[in-house]
């Protein structure tokens, strides 16, 4: 009965961890970085990367679920051409100066997350 | 045996007062934040920053460029921490600890001038790509003189 509970709290902590992002890791991104180099900071790849298309310029958007301390949120990281060009909420990309993001953010969010990777 | 109770009692607020007390840096707080801007000059700066001290500073090279960082800590909340004394009887002690989230300001023009200021993730995407561009170096030497401090 013991080892069943250990094992239970194990598997709870560790999905937990393997699916979200820490706050403190967001300061170790650089614009241009390519994806291998983010995911290796991270110790962990996206719940999903979606390829986006918007005014003549292609970008791919990886997921993740950021730790907000009470549960987690959806955090996007933004390629184009192979560099990291912007991460953030949603809504920090609908604020950025650069519209052409916050439109192809708003295509990204459709694409629902694969159960496997939840 | 009231008194030694009241010793037991005392101990952790004594504690808590000796730690708040001996933090070597003061912190920034959103207000003063609030009033910076770009250009500032440094001694305008210094006065906005009043009692603030930073946690670290250092110089680093861009593109032919000398920049000076300074790290603060930036004041973003308060949360609730605890003790718990027993004398013999025990009770909950809380205790409000500050929260902090790391904030640099980058001199430029040989250290006259404000060039940026934001917690390292806001200037690492800034949309401004001659900011966001020397953030890879900042953060190196940072990590440098978070090493030299270490050791000294």
């Amino acid at each position: 009965m013991t080892r069943l509970f250990a094992a239970l709290c194990v598997a709870l902590l560790t999905s937990g961890c393997l699916t979200t992002i820490s706050h403190y890791q967001l300061s170790q991104f650089n614009r241009g970085m390519s994806a291998p180099e983010v995911t290796e900071k991270l110790k962990k790849p996206p719940l999903i990367s979606i390829p986006v298309a918007v005014d003549g310029r292609s970008f791919v958007f990886d997921r993740y679920f950021l730790n907000n301390g009470m549960g987690a949120d959806i955090y996007y990281l933004a390629y184009e051409k192979n560099g990291l060009v912007f991460w953030g909420y949603v809504s920090e990309f609908r604020r950025h100066p650069d519209a052409t993001l916050g439109r192809a953010v708003d295509k990204a969010i459709q694409v629902p997350t694969p159960a496997a990777a939840r | 045996m009231k008194k030694a109770a009241l010793l037991k009692l005392l101990a952790p607020c004594l504690a808590v007062l000796l730690i708040v007390g001996c933090v070597s840096h003061v912190p920034l707080q959103r207000a003063q934040v609030d009033s910076f801007r770009t250009g500032d000059s440094a001694s305008d700066l210094q006065a906005k920053l009043g009692k603030s001290t930073p946690t670290l500073e250092h110089s680093f090279d861009y593109a032919g460029g000398q920049y000076l960082a300074r790290h603060f800590n930036l004041q973003t909340g308060m949360q609730q921490s605890g003790t718990v004394v027993c004398t013999p009887s025990c009770m909950y002690i809380p205790i409000m600890v500050p929260v902090y989230t790391q904030f640099v300001i980058v001199y430029g023009d040989a250290g006259k001038t404000v060039r940026a200021y934001g917690t390292l993730e806001e200037l690492s995407k800034s949309p401004e790509e001659s900011v966001s561009a020397f953030m890879p170096s900042l953060k190196l030497a940072m990590e440098k003189a978070q090493a030299e401090k270490k050791k000294g």
